[in-house]
């Protein structure tokens, strides 16, 4: 059974994926064999607080973990339609309103701090949703030792290894 | 009043406050996501820079000149701790700290500490400390601040602190300082700059350090030695241990300091960062202290050595680079208070006032608390600063050593020992605090020989030890804690290269996708 969902867009291909692990370990071979959909409420926030030169507006787009709560403020992207497997999709474990209240905390822990600024910040929501990010899972071997996975950001590229 | 020297002074505030509005004005049109995300869009270097230019205060201009000048290349002690300090920060508690934190979801230290510490004691302990002592270090950069503008406005003391302390208040108020990593970029180059223009004039001036050290022979050979003028610490290592484990190991007590390795990109970002903040301390440190005393020689009859810097930068360079200088050091003064200012308020109603009194606070009433705090501060410093200003190095010194003592076993001992338990934490802040302030206090550092950062520091390590094995029992730590930390500490047959490029921000999406995985292997 398929599923349509929303997902940010740009994403690496498979080969792209093995080539990101590969460049860092040479003589390992490596083989990426699924693709998995993890959840986020994305929120596109404009914080505007006061200075001495006026208000000062600053817009900043986070992504809330709907299974952990974590965030992270992220770069602009673009969205797109796809369909993916039931098995290749987390499922949400956040309410939209909590995920929302994490985020504006988030943010202006953020815009406070960086700004060094006393001030309660007024906060306009821009833009908000479900969004999916692709993750790789990538498989690397070497002869006669113990293999191992690691877990690739399908849209940045960046990697953590796997302890399973 | 030198005229030169204030427009010069003006001249640099408009360049600061034009690089920060074009900077507002830039982020009032695009995204400034790449700007929150810090060293990713900067890179290490501009990181590196800003986080030096923060974490240097007033110190560096009035305390280390004024210890140079009273105590000789002994003062080198402390600059060699300074230089050490960040590396050894970072490769201690750094790169673990960055990963642990991420996994526990803490955003700051104090709420770091806590979960790895779990109970509202270890946040009320931290906090309440963490705020007494930094508006006392903020003190510091008062008076630094009044002696400064008195300097170089011809202003009496009184009138100069309260300009002084008003700006340094009003536009933390206000939030009206335009803090952006290129401001910061900018007041750091200006204070390396202005620091080795003022090194090079005294050193052109008094012939070059040989010339300069067989004169201070001749003087009094003693400057010249290890054990400070009049051989004064002569055999104490205690002391020496202290001077050299202030500004090194009392960093690592520094919530506001520690909080940076939270915020890292990447532990391959914290390493090319700390390599360029070390060459940034190996060309700054050192400065200050050679100007304070090669002063001895240039200016000897000064009435107060915590301006010797800015004295023989008034006689021996231009009026336009004087001006520069100055600027030099008002920009370290400013952008050190403001920060702490800013923690501090935060602290306060985040840690203290939302959790403990009201936790259904709004953020309006948060802001109050914030703001009632900073103002307190400001009329107890200005009261405090006017009737008996404490020096500038005794304060900050004072701070980091109560700071390191009380913190630092806490923070090495989350991410590198796992039987570091709530109770012999809570028991380490306390015992490191109380024994380092009563040490300083009954003035026990001169018939002890010993510095109260060293006993502090023993003190509050031996408390976490003894008390988390005597309690491993009765207060255990938490699986979830154990298994973060064994998660931090993990390293597997995995090619070197690729762990170190690892991104641990992806963390959280790994232990749950590894679940996933896990639970249908197991169907």
């Amino acid at each position: 059974m398929t599923h349509d969902r929303m997902a940010i867009a740009g994403g690496l291909t498979l080969a792209e994926a093995e080539s990101v692990v590969a460049s860092t370990s040479e003589g390992w071979t490596f083989r990426a064999h699924r693709k998995i959909y993890y959840p986020y409420f994305w929120f596109h926030l404009r914080y505007t607080t006061r200075t001495l030169l006026g208000n000062s507006s600053v817009r900043l787009s986070c992504l809330v973990d709907t299974r952990t709560g974590l965030t992270s403020t992220t770069d602009p992207f673009e969205l797109e339609r796809v369909d993916v497997n039931a098995g290749a999709v987390l499922g949400s474990r956040l309410a939209e309103d909590d995920a929302l209240r994490i985020a504006h905390r988030y943010g202006a822990h953020a815009v406070l701090h960086k700004r060094k600024a006393l001030v309660v910040p007024d906060v306009t929501v821009l833009e908000r949703g479900l969004v999916h990010k692709p993750f790789w899972i990538v498989d690397g071997r070497k002869r006669r030792q113990s293999s191992f996975r690691v877990l690739v950001d399908g849209v940045t590229g960046a990697f953590h290894v796997l302890r399973h | 009043m030198n005229t030169t020297v204030l427009a010069f002074l003006v001249l640099y505030y408009v360049v600061v406050l034009g690089i920060g509005l074009w900077a507002m004005r830039r982020g009032a049109t695009d995204d400034l996501e790449g700007y929150f995300l810090g060293g990713r869009e900067v890179g290490p270097l501009v990181t590196a820079l800003t986080l030096q230019s923060t974490s240097m205060s007033g110190y560096m201009f009035l305390g280390a000149g004024s210890l140079a000048y009273t105590t000789g290349y002994w003062s080198l002690w402390f600059a060699a701790g300074d230089i050490g300090g960040g590396v050894l920060n970072l490769s201690i508690i750094g790169r673990r700290m960055r990963k642990l934190s991420q996994i526990m979801g803490s955003l700051t230290s104090i709420e770091y500490l806590e979960a790895r510490y779990p109970s509202p004691v270890t946040r009320l302990i931290a906090a309440s400390l963490t705020v007494f002592l930094l508006a006392f270090y903020v003190l510091a950069q008062f008076i630094a601040g009044g002696k400064g503008m008195a300097l170089v406005t011809g202003l009496e003391y009184e009138w100069a602190l309260l300009i002084a302390l008003a700006i340094i208040t009003i536009y933390t108020l206000l939030g009206g300082y335009l803090a952006v990593a290129y401001t910061d970029l900018f007041q750091s180059l200006i204070m390396l700059v202005g620091v080795l223009w003022v090194l090079g004039a005294a050193l052109v001036h008094v012939g070059g350090f040989t010339a300069a050290n067989q004169t201070l022979a001749e003087i009094d050979p003693t400057i010249l030695s290890i054990w400070g003028t009049g051989l004064g610490f002569e055999g104490q290592w205690g002391v020496v241990a202290g001077a050299v484990l202030v500004f090194s190991a009392g960093y690592m007590g520094w919530p506001h300091v520690v909080t940076r390795h939270m915020a890292m990109k990447r532990p391959a970002t914290a390493r090319l960062a700390g390599a360029y903040a070390t060459a940034w301390n190996l060309l700054f440190v050192s400065a200050p202290y050679l100007v304070g005393i090669l002063a001895i020689l240039i200016l000897p009859n000064l009435d107060d050595p915590e301006l010797a810097i800015f004295e023989v930068a008034q006689t021996l360079l231009p009026s336009a680079v004087t001006g520069i200088v100055m600027a030099a050091i008002m920009a370290a003064i400013m952008s050190t208070a403001d920060s702490l200012l800013l923690q501090t308020g935060s602290i306060a109603s985040r840690d203290l006032y939302e959790r403990f009194i009201n936790p259904r606070a709004s953020e309006q009433q948060m802001l109050w608390v914030s703001r009632a705090l900073v103002l307190a501060i400001g009329v107890i410093g200005y009261l405090v600063a006017l009737i008996e200003p404490p020096a500038v190095a005794f304060v900050v010194i004072f701070a980091t050593s109560v700071l390191g003592s009380a913190f630092a076993p806490a923070f090495v001992c989350a991410v590198w020992w796992k039987k570091a338990n709530t109770p012999g934490a809570i028991a380490s802040m306390v015992t490191g605090a109380v024994t380092s302030v009563l040490w300083e206090l009954a003035g026990l550092a001169a018939t002890t020989t010993l510095a109260p950062v060293t006993v502090g520091l023993t003190a509050s390590t031996v408390a976490i030890v003894v008390v988390s094995l005597a309690t491993r029992r009765s207060s255990p730590v938490p699986t979830y804690v154990l298994a973060a930390m064994e998660e931090t500490a993990r390293v597997g047959p995995i090619p070197e290269r690729l762990i170190a490029m690892s991104d641990f921000a992806l963390e959280p999406e790994a232990t749950e996708i590894e679940s996933l995985l896990r639970g249908e292997e197991e169907q």
